[in-house]
């Protein structure tokens, strides 16, 4: 078969194209299917509920009397959580680009132009970790006129704070400080100061690899970090054919430490008596055998109160109707099952995350867009809708149907 | 793991630079290669090439998209390999046509130009394009993405993906006309 020219002409699309291509599309959260398993399941007493939610949400939260649902089609739509804001959004998949952009060298945070540094003779790198201040230690010293800190309980050799843009950064030693794995659990306890940094609070119980049976959080950790020390002899398995890649059942602790640099990473401990974690960017797997595993899985499910799941990062849809006076609005109305319940929310384009979608010409964000907004740190409703620690600001579209796609 | 930790395992000639690789890029190189090559064991073969490539390249190559790269060499790759089978005479199916991409610039139009020439006009089109478009175009001429999983990739019905790719292909091929390439 003789192959066109121009099908190796296209193999030379520029980097930052096929990057973009190839990064992962972003999707809101789409809990409908629980809700109208739930509504089917509790029938009657759903209706009952329905009447009252209102009152118990209370703003401008209402259900047309008319369209009370009866015990056959529940039409609760989505109630999608923003932390403690709860939106009433329709059935509908919003699809966003995510931005593995390949920014030019203005439209780079100084963060990013200084993901890795070299201090003291040894490369660090950074995941984009805040270390809070009362786990700052001594000043160390200065990197290029940024202020180098200590971390408490931290060796610096393994992390250390940098002050950039006025927030103190987690840098972590780079991989090939280490010229081997830790062998045993007791070896990455003890490389990582595990046992005094480790904090396991969050987990969700799973089953058959991905079937998420609920969302809890630890009393308290402290048996289970007891029965872990108690393995320090447990060896560590070469996966590299990946065999341990999701286990069958198991509890999935997220793990997010300003100390470790470490932003919702996983750990698990399944029944069949591993532990694995993604902690360092590796994946570490060690055999803990299936009494430790089991004493600790028993703990957590006797020793744990019922939560919402939390997200990696928060995402919130809508059209971008204005950029003015230092901020990006957005107003959610097409989103809502009942429109008039709209509310705009703000980001402020201060932050050069945000600024860059909206000035830099090939971002393609514009007013009038639908579009994501990416965040980790909440909604200050009592601050006009103040969307905090946004990340990205991306176009995004409606999915599904036979739309025509005009010329 | 991150691009940049994966390329210092690399220089570091830690074989895990492997390992890693194949866990975050490895399935977007079966999907290129399986696109071109259509069968999984020849997609496989291709894969495996692509990381003694890497391997071989990475040092003293210090690619700034790894990504990019790594779709780049095999693709590569799974064309040539495509070529040789087919002197095999071998069946292939593929889940692109060549036709249509030949319909937008013939191999004669190409003859005679500077090197990357054309990929320089290519780029610039491609960049006046929304991104919505941009992506579909790419995942299916570059990737080999299949309409049908570009459709679910994008929430998108298959007739749509159909439509923004004949679309866009017209509008490339007006583009080259207008830039001289396509006479």
């Amino acid at each position: 078969m003789k192959i066109p020219k121009f099908v190796h002409t296209l193999g030379q699309i520029d980097d930052d194209l096929i990057a973009s291509a190839a990064a992962p599309t972003v999707r809101v959260a789409r809990p409908w299917a629980k809700w109208a398993i739930l509504a089917a399941s509790l029938g009657v007493v759903v209706l009952a509920g329905v009447i009252a939610l209102p009152m118990l949400l209370g703003g401008n939260h209402k259900l047309p009397t008319d369209e009370l649902p009866t015990t056959e089609a529940l039409p609760l739509g989505n109630v999608v959580s923003f932390g403690d804001l709860d939106r009433h959004y329709k059935d509908q998949d919003v699809v966003g680009q995510e931005g593995a952009f390949a920014w030019p060298e203005q439209y780079k945070t100084t963060l990013e132009k200084h993901h890795y540094i070299i201090w003291s003779l040894r490369e660090y790198l950074t995941n984009t970790v805040p270390v809070r201040s009362e786990h700052l230690g001594d000043r160390l010293g200065d990197y290029l006129g940024y202020e180098v800190r200590a971390i408490k309980g931290v060796d610096p050799e393994q992390a250390i704070a940098v002050k950039i843009d006025g927030v103190y950064y987690n840098y972590r030693r780079s991989a090939e400080y280490y010229s081997d794995q830790p062998a045993t659990l007791g070896e990455l306890f003890d490389r990582y100061h595990l046992s005094e940094l480790l904090e396991l609070d969050r987990f969700s119980v799973v089953e058959n690899k991905f079937d998420v049976k609920g969302y809890y959080a630890l009393t308290d950790d402290a048996y289970i970090l007891e029965v872990l020390a108690s393995c320090r002899d447990a060896k560590m398995i070469d996966d590299t054919e990946m065999r341990y890649d999701t286990p069958n059942d198991y509890l999935s602790f997220t793990i997010s430490s300003d100390r470790l640099g470490v932003h919702k990473v996983v750990l698990y401990i399944s029944k069949d008596g591993y532990f694995k974690t993604n902690l360092f960017a590796y994946s570490y797997v060690y055999e803990i055998g299936t009494e430790a595993a089991g004493k600790m899985i028993d703990y957590a499910m006797a020793n744990s109160t019922e939560k919402a799941a939390e997200p990696y990062e928060y995402r919130l849809a809508g059209t971008l109707i204005k950029v003015e006076d230092g901020y990006a609005y957005i107003d959610d109305s097409i989103m809502c099952t009942d429109p008039d319940q709209g509310m705009i929310f703000r980001v402020s384009t201060e932050d050069l995350r945000i600024r860059r979608w909206l000035e830099y010409e090939h971002a393609g964000v514009d007013v009038g867009d639908l579009v994501v907004v990416t965040f980790r740190g909440g909604i200050a409703v009592e601050d006009g809708n103040l969307i905090l620690d946004a990340r990205s600001i991306v176009e995004a579209h409606l999915s599904g149907g036979d739309a025509y796609v005009p010329e | 793991m991150d691009d940049r930790s994966i390329i210092e395992l690399f220089f570091a000639r830690d074989e895990q630079a492997i390992t890693q690789t194949a866990e975050k890029y490895g399935k977007l190189c079966h999907g290129i290669a399986k696109g071109v090559l259509g069968n999984d064991q020849d997609a496989e073969e291709c894969v495996s090439d692509t990381y003694v490539g890497l391997w071989n390249a990475i040092p003293p190559e210090r690619p700034e998209h790894l990504c990019a790269y790594i779709c780049r060499i095999t693709r590569n790759l799974s064309l040539k390999k495509l070529t040789s089978l087919s002197r095999a005479k071998r069946d292939r199916a593929l889940t692109v046509s060549f036709a249509e991409l030949e319909e937008i610039l013939p191999d004669e139009c190409c003859e005679g130009r500077r090197e990357g020439e054309i990929a320089e006009h290519i780029n610039a089109f491609l960049r006046t394009q929304s991104a919505q478009v941009r992506n579909v175009f790419i995942r299916k001429y570059f990737f080999f993405d299949s309409t049908k999983e570009i459709a679910k990739r994008y929430g998108f019905s298959q007739s749509k993906v159909k439509s923004m790719l004949y679309h866009t292909r017209q509008r490339l091929k007006e583009y080259l006309k207008k830039e001289g390439i396509f006479v």
